[in-house]
């Protein structure tokens, strides 16, 4: 079986939120997938569960929870915000 | 204390070159079809003002209106706007502020002001419930914006007051009140070339009741719930500021690097809202009255500050490759004291470093080095050395040197910190956008990147969405509550709340223009028409914010504005930035057609009679 590294960055302070102990905001959370893992299978893992209402995004774009992921992925979660 | 029930209707009408006033009621007809705030403003220099006058001359005039919400106690009201012929780009341009003079101005019985001429001397005007002062303002010539406020509040509730980078006519100098500003298009410079430094309203003079009290209250508990209860106004911002915007904008890739060519950076968390907010130990600094909250105020460096909005932070900080928060709020301080725009001065900035980089200008400013940028941004303010073309903005700058194509302006006025090469609907905002490439005509980004309600790397549907937004923020910026209140009061009612986002998301992509008329504004007329006691609903709010619309668009076209001007920068249109996964380019023809169809629009861009007809706009002459 392969396997993948994902890397999960949050912001907005959900680690505090979530309650995420020892969460290190430059290097994110590293987990490692079985290759072709679903965002959503992988946040769980990670103790997030999915609120329809973060903005999630990988390498500058939208991320859907059904899409599958790749070696190195980078994963930011964040709440959204409205503009400045 | 005497009450105003609803509005006064009272605008002061002064001429400063004979020293006197007059006073013009504003008939129920135009408060109907004009909402106040910024489309009063409008009206009124529509009324009263040629086409192709020198913005620096004293035949440019300043209309200063406050909304019909002011005074009443309604969430997030305390704003007021100022409308203008734009030094720096040559048509109009409108800001609103959320600072004390507003508020003094309407307790001193006054829902506006229009003023023309040119004062001879150096003068600060004063108002009451009586009239206009004309005081001496020669002591105060000289002086920043912070300062200049300071001695003049000695008998007043609220002041505006420009500092010196108006007074040596800087292009994008703004008008600061209190801590908040009327911040872009260079209405500093106007008054400065009317040797006005100031205005002061003794304010307290009148209490505001709204026509029908117990329908404004019942409005206001709600809207108060709303704001109360949704992620972004009681979340995001009141924790983190507007520089939340930081990490989702990076995120998203449409933070702007290095003078537009990046997309994101791996620094850009040590400027974020939430490093600033546990960095400085911020607590709340805002406009008053403000249930959101947003402004922040900290501790740097031993000093108490008022801390950067993002839009500061993105152009004086990330677009100049800078992540050091201490070093963008020093900028911020020089600009708030010297009284210059932010966005305007940091994008010229970014202009000058690449030039300078491309040996097209000579400078020592660097990208990602700090060094410098303190001393030209003073050098701006006092047109010094380099600081004398860096005062006319961007388009001037790359007009004389070279570099226009990554000088990153639309109609002369910068771009705000939104790379729109990530979200297209936004890309097409920027490029109409009646004052330029302002991101406060339709903020489009937020459902194309952030809310991902529509695609943003599709055309469809777009015209629509920029079309909707920019009758609903012109409606918006007329009633003058704070723009922000949107996301509460249109996400927190019923339908939007519990309809799945599939659906939304659905309706948005494939019939916005249909979507967006189910879309519940309610709240805004509910409150207006207790106050005003004017029967208005959704429809007709959302038309008085197309004729506004319509009518800047119909100003700017006077003064040359076509199609030719709606575009956006070569190296948006060219360039891809160093975040994209594949190289995408922005339709903006294809968008521009549809727009324009939507708008009742020429293939042009100029309004049709029709729609002039349809919007009750007498065009000029008639």
């Amino acid at each position: 079986m392969d396997y993948i590294n994902i890397i999960i960055k949050l912001y907005s302070n959900l680690d505090k939120e979530l309650k995420i102990t020892d969460y290190n905001p430059d290097k994110g959370i590293i987990l490692q997938a079985k290759k072709g893992s679903r965002l959503v299978t992988i946040i769980k893992k990670a103790g997030i569960p999915y609120n329809s209402k973060y903005a999630i995004f990988a390498n500058g774009e939208r991320f859907s929870k059904w899409k599958k992921l790749h070696q190195s992925c980078e994963i930011s979660i964040l709440k959204i915000s409205g503009g400045g | 204390m005497q009450e105003i029930t609803g509005t006064s209707n009272r605008i002061l009408e002064v001429d400063l070159s004979t020293k006197s006033f007059s006073v013009y009621n504003v008939t129920e007809e135009e408060l109907r079809l004009y909402l106040g705030g910024k489309g009063l403003g409008l009206k009124l220099l529509y009324d009263r003002m040629k086409p192709g006058i020198d913005p620096l001359s004293e035949e440019n005039m300043i209309a200063i209106a406050t909304g019909a919400f002011m005074g009443t106690g309604a969430p997030c009201s305390g704003r007021f706007a100022a409308v203008t012929k734009s030094p720096l780009t040559g048509i109009m341009t409108s800001c609103s502020c959320g600072g004390p003079f507003g508020m003094a101005l309407k307790t001193s019985g006054w829902d506006g002001m229009i003023i023309k001429g040119k004062a001879k001397n150096p003068t600060y005007l004063y108002v009451d419930s009586k009239g206009v002062e004309f005081r001496d303002a020669k002591k105060l010539w000289g002086k920043d914006t912070q300062t200049t406020q300071e001695e003049i509040l000695k008998d007043a509730g609220g002041a505006m007051a420009i500092g010196p980078a108006g007074e040596n006519l800087v292009r994008f100098a703004n008008v600061a009140s209190g801590h908040r500003f009327l911040g872009r298009g260079g209405l500093g410079a106007v008054m400065g070339s009317k040797n006005l430094k100031a205005i002061a309203a003794k304010g307290s003079e009148f209490k505001i009741v709204p026509v029908n009290k117990k329908k404004f209250e019942k409005a206001k508990a709600k809207a108060t719930k709303y704001i109360n209860r949704n992620d972004i106004s009681a979340g995001t911002y009141r924790n983190f500021g507007t520089n939340a915007n930081v990490n989702l904008n990076n995120a998203a890739g449409i933070l702007p690097v290095r003078n537009f060519t990046g997309g994101n950076h791996g620094e850009a968390h040590k400027i974020s809202g939430e490093t600033m907010a546990e960095r400085f130990k911020t607590s709340y600094s805002t406009c008053k009255p403000c249930t959101i909250l947003c402004g922040h105020k900290g501790n740097i460096n031993g000093e108490i500050r008022q801390i950067p909005e993002y839009e500061t932070v993105g152009l004086l900080g990330s677009n100049l490759n800078i992540f050091d928060p201490v070093a963008i709020s020093n900028f911020n301080e020089i600009c708030t004291k010297m009284g210059m725009d932010t966005i305007t001065a940091g994008g010229t900035i970014a202009w000058a470093m690449e030039a300078t980089e491309k040996g097209l200008f000579k400078s020592n400013l660097k990208f990602g080095k700090v060094e410098g940028i303190a001393e030209v941004l003073h050098d701006i303010a006092y047109m010094k050395g380099i600081g004398a073309d860096l005062a006319m903005g961007s388009r001037f700058c790359a007009k004389k040197y070279g570099g226009e194509d990554f000088a990153i302006q639309v109609k002369g006025m910068e771009m705000a910190a939104y790379d729109p090469r990530g979200a297209f609907g936004q890309a097409l905002s920027y490029a109409v956008a009646n004052r330029g490439a302002c991101h406060l005509s339709s903020t489009a980004f937020v459902l194309e990147a952030y809310m991902d309600l529509i695609e943003a790397y599709s055309f469809r549907s777009k015209a629509s969405l920029v079309k909707y937004q920019e009758n609903l923020i012109s409606a918006i910026n007329s009633l003058q509550t704070c723009l922000f209140t949107a996301f509460p009061y249109e996400l927190e009612t019923p339908l939007m709340r519990f309809s799945p986002k599939f659906v939304l998301k659905f309706c948005m992509n494939l019939m916005a223009g249909i979507a967006m008329r189910f879309v519940d504004i309610s709240l805004w007329p509910e409150m207006w028409s207790a106050i005003t006691g004017i029967k208005m609903g959704m429809t007709s709010m959302l038309k008085a914010g197309e004729r506004i619309h319509v009518l800047e668009r119909l100003m700017n076209c006077n003064e040359g504005i076509s199609r030719k001007d709606d575009t956006l920068p070569d190296r948006l249109l060219r360039e891809f930035r160093k975040c994209d996964s594949k190289e995408r380019a922005i339709p903006l023809e294809k968008m521009l057609n549809r727009y324009y169809f939507v708008r009742g629009y020429d293939k042009n861009g100029i309004p049709k009679a029709k729609t002039l007809k349809k919007l009750k706009i007498k065009p000029a002459g008639e």
